[in-house]
């Protein structure tokens, strides 16, 4: 009871934020866990991927009934972000807590780096004869007809993107949506739908391995999970209210601190 | 409703689209029809796999706050989850909800080769088979 409120609250506010940036929650969430309420790495990276799994499978829903996601593509790409997934979860449980936080503390300066200038769309949308497919933009009403390009490219970053995953606990979206977008040519919500439908098979992919080596602490896990879920609809409600430049700048001094935070925690051994 | 904006990476839609559905136009209600094969199994599958796990877990709690039990910090074994449950031993609700939306991917991916199968899409029963197939190897080869 005492330690499930602190853990939903942190949940709720990872939740908020990572829906009103645009984030997955992983990214944020983890910090947060072993920072502020002093959970090992571990345990907070098990609960995280339980909190991917329930977000990618309620977005990715929405996504799928609005007719954004590109489900074959995604199907080709997850052969990828899978094995990487796999490779990611089996690393996870063997290497130590130090270097797992100086890898996340890396990840963080990433996340904070791509965020300087927001996301770019691809300049020409067309069908290309692989994979060619069409949605209807939720905001003009008009059918777009698009195809794939370098199918090889994407399937790296989508290994890359799901080994992350796995290693860390994250979604891999921040890898993912801008190589799908700028190198493979997709229009950028298409890319953002396709994406989220990807993480939940993902992140099952390396949450059994979590599972079977008891990295999934209920306790932490279940108050995350359902925390992240209600905190992402008031944070999709509320983002748009809030002016987003300046949110922007406060959370990537955010991610500085968490950042540093975690290369601490990889030198002294803060399990 | 508001829009997912160009620059998020993660867009939470509202949940509450889950139920209703998107508005159609007649344009999109086409375009929708053909894609609703697969996709349509899939986003069955996924509405269906977050409800239950998130009410299996819900009546965990409820248990757990009930009888006034420390929350278990480790999962039963898959073996003794049943058991739990029946017993309504709080741990049995949070393993079998944590299992369920573990699960809900997977089944997903395994809807989806029987959809593409009933499409007579053979390349992507292939596709789709290997992404399980993955899957497999990684509860085999995660036993801790």
């Amino acid at each position: 009871m005492i330690t499930l409120i602190p853990v939903f609250l942190v949940g709720i506010g990872a939740g908020v934020l990572g829906a009103m940036l645009g984030i997955g929650g992983g990214v944020i969430l983890i910090p947060l866990l072993t920072g502020l309420l002093g959970l090992p790495i571990k345990t907070a990276i098990g609960a995280s991927i339980i909190s991917v799994i329930a977000t990618s499978s309620a977005a990715g829903a929405v996504y799928v009934g609005r007719g954004l996601t590109h489900t074959r593509l995604s199907m080709v790409l997850e052969i990828a972000t899978t094995l990487g997934a796999l490779a990611g979860g089996i690393t996870a449980v063997l290497i130590s807590p130090n270097l797992l936080a100086g890898l996340f503390g890396l990840v963080l300066l990433y996340v904070a780096y791509s965020m300087r200038g927001g996301h770019q769309e691809a300049e020409h949308v067309e069908p290309t004869g692989m994979l060619d497919t069409s949605y209807i933009d939720p905001l003009t009403g008009e059918q777009v007809n698009y195809g794939v390009h370098r199918l090889p490219l994407g399937m790296l970053a989508s290994f890359i993107a799901g080994n992350v995953s796995g290693l860390l606990g994250i979604g891999g979206g921040v890898i993912k949506v801008p190589i799908m977008s700028l190198v493979m040519g997709m229009p950028l919500r298409a890319a953002i739908a396709t994406s989220n439908f990807m993480i939940g098979i993902t992140a099952a992919t390396s949450a059994i391995i979590y599972y079977q080596h008891g990295y999934i602490d209920p306790s932490v896990a279940i108050p995350t999970a359902l925390g992240i879920l209600i905190g992402a609809q008031a944070g999709s409600r509320l983002g748009s209210r809030v002016h987003s430049r300046h949110l922007k700048q406060i959370f990537q001094v955010l991610l500085l601190i968490f950042a540093i935070q975690m290369f601490y925690r990889a030198i002294t051994g803060g399990s | 409703m508001t829009e997912p904006q160009p620059d998020q990476v993660h867009v939470n839609p509202h949940l509450h689209e889950l139920v209703q559905g998107v508005s159609e136009t007649p344009q999109q209600a086409q375009v929708l029809r053909e894609q609703r094969d697969v996709n349509h199994v899939v986003h069955q599958m996924l509405i269906v796999g977050l409800i239950i796990s998130t009410a299996l877990m819900l009546i965990g709690l409820a248990l757990d706050l009930f009888f006034h039990r420390v929350p278990p910090t480790t999962l039963p074994d898959l073996g003794d989850v049943v058991a739990r449950v029946l017993t309504l031993h709080p741990s049995g609700f949070f393993a079998a909800g944590l299992i369920v939306l573990i699960a809900t991917p997977v089944l997903r991916v395994l809807g989806s080769i029987v959809a593409f199968a009933y499409e007579r899409d053979w390349l992507f029963v292939g596709i789709t088979t290997l992404v399980f197939l993955v899957v497999v190897i990684s509860a085999i080869l995660g036993r801790g």
